[in-house]
């Protein structure tokens, strides 16, 4: 038997896929056992498909551990491990949402909850679950505030305020708290993505050159602060310095488009303290363009509802700069390049399930996209914010 | 000339449901579709990865003896009894009988196969947590 090659062993085999190889070989004329004639109960079938599934988890295994060696393809835990082994990266990990949130008390009935016994969730998931963190004790026809934190790392402990209640309500207990998000004192992130860990050491080693190349700057602006995710770095080589012309720009993108002014003075204050000696650097926020799509998507009608939904997920994250499975390959999100190709848009949407033909226009609804000549272009470094307009006709 | 259902090993009724023969014996002509139209009844639709069409409501026969009968059901459960049956390409057609003994609380199916050299009977009984099958000789 030949040796396996990566991609062979990269590649876990489905206990389906082991099955059918099972039964390939019984069949062959040094075993011409009667496979065709296994009926789905009998006994050979039973124990084949035991062995398949066996098989099968030990096949995600060797993909694991064969994928753990390659910073690209590694994921998770395995990636974790490699990621601090190679390049001495830690994941950045996420933290949980913590707010402040105040009970009034109308019934002249005092109350006390003990730490954990004062339990919050979220009308819209009550899965989300928050809990008191210090004693809370309410006297009677009075208001008292009390810190809670949410039970799990992550962003969805950023619930809105009008969305929290008690689990146990309390007569005479009523529960408030500042509008929206403003009673989160703590905003809860998620752990930092496999995406961005393995950007962060493929661009490591630029660190540690002492001239400072471009992938140097986009590692340390990842670095500074969880929510970049996109970074873009241009040099001005007859900038004059003196004068406070910087020779580097650092341009900085969230998922969600241009970041905050505190985050850009934290990532600047990071780059300078590493940046090379006689450079001047300036760090900012990312422009955002519009890209408006429009045109209709024809769709089984059977599927409507569920492409509509697969769509919009995919285009939201391909815009946010998260790389997506399209037809079984992976496709980078959207950079800070100030392109979109029309082609990958296309193909994007054609990807999903049930789509039968997409005809892309543009911002006057009439004008189509051509996808050999109509990429869009906008001033580099910049993100794009998506303003969908897409029409959907059903076919049968 | 006989027609050729295929070799298996025959089943044994035990505990939980049919087994091997410890024996290994193997079984031929019409009681090899007897056995596997038997071992098809005794699973739940879709608990076999490899066959999802393949089996008998949410947990084979015994899941409904478990959960008990309704007399004004037996004709309902009678036909998707039969319907199972037909789904082995061997079965032409199927006849089910279908008797629930609350007392006892077993199910007893009576049932004739249609096969290419004529009928063939057997029998299951089925508690919540044993299983019979008896073949005609």
């Amino acid at each position: 038997m030949a040796e396996p090659t990566y991609e062979e062993l990269k590649t876990a085999m489905t206990r389906e896929e082991v099955l059918e190889q099972q039964l390939a070989i019984m069949a062959l004329p040094d075993f011409n056992l009667p496979t065709e004639s296994w009926g789905p109960t009998d006994e050979p079938m039973a124990t084949l498909a035991a062995d398949a599934e066996m098989l099968a988890d030990l096949s995600v295994k060797v993909a694991g551990i064969a994928k753990s060696g390659v910073t690209a393809d590694a994921r998770t835990d395995v990636l974790t491990i490699h990621a601090k082994d190679v390049f001495d990266e830690d994941r950045e990990l996420g933290v949980n949402a913590i707010g402040t949130i105040t009970l009034t008390e109308s019934s002249s009935s005092p109350q006390s909850w003990t730490v954990g016994a004062l339990i919050v969730t979220s009308r819209v998931d009550p899965t989300i679950i928050f809990r008191n963190a210090a004693l809370v004790t309410l006297s009677a026809s009075s208001s008292t505030t009390a810190s809670i934190a949410c039970d799990d790392v992550g962003t969805q402990g950023n619930v809105q305020a009008a969305d929290l209640q008690l689990v146990t309500e309390v007569p005479g207990v009523a529960l408030s708290a500042a509008s929206g998000t403003g009673w989160i004192t703590q905003t809860g992130t998620d752990d930092e993505t496999d995406e961005k860990l393995i950007a962060r050491c493929a661009l490591k080693w630029a660190t540690l050159v002492s001239t400072g190349p471009s992938d140097a700057y986009k590692k340390w602006a990842l670095d500074a602060d969880a929510t970049i995710n996109r970074v873009g770095v241009t040099e001005d080589v007859a900038a004059d310095q003196t004068a406070g012309d910087p020779s580097v720009t650092v341009y900085l993108a969230t998922a969600t488009g241009a970041p905050a002014a505190a985050v850009v003075t934290a990532v600047d204050a990071y780059i300078q303290e590493r940046r090379p000696l006689g450079t001047l650097v300036y760090v900012a926020a990312c422009g955002t363009t519009s890209f408006y799509l429009n045109g209709s998507v024809t769709v089984k009608a059977s599927k409507r509802a569920a492409a509509e939904s697969k769509i919009n997920a995919l285009l939201d994250a391909w815009f946010a700069g998260s790389s997506i499975d399209v037809n079984g390959e992976t496709v980078d999100g959207l950079g800070l390049d100030g392109r979109i190709r029309i082609a990958q848009l296309v193909e994007i949407v054609m990807s999903v399930s049930g789509v039968t033909a997409f005809v892309p226009k543009k911002l006057d609804g009439t004008s189509i996209y051509r996808i050999e000549t109509d990429d869009v272009t906008s001033s580099a470094n910049n993100v794009w914010t998506l303003v969908r307009a897409l029409t959907y006709v059903e076919v049968t | 000339m006989a027609t050729d259902y295929g070799t298996g090993i025959a089943s044994v009724g035990v505990s939980g449901g049919l087994d091997m023969d410890p024996y290994w014996r193997k079984a031929t002509g019409p009681k090899v579709v007897a056995y596997a139209v038997a071992r098809r009844l005794l699973v739940g639709k879709g608990s076999l990865w490899w066959a999802p069409d393949c089996g008998f409501g949410k947990a084979g026969l015994m899941g409904l003896a478990l959960e008990g009968i309704r007399d004004k059901d037996v004709p309902t459960i009678e036909r998707l009894i039969q319907a199972e049956c037909e789904q082995d390409e061997r079965v032409l057609g199927a006849s089910v009988s279908v008797s629930w003994s609350s007392t006892t609380e077993t199910l007893r199916v009576d049932i004739a196969l249609e096969l290419g050299d004529g009928p063939f009977r057997f029998v299951l009984l089925a508690s919540s947590v044993t299983t019979s099958l008896l073949l005609s000789p």
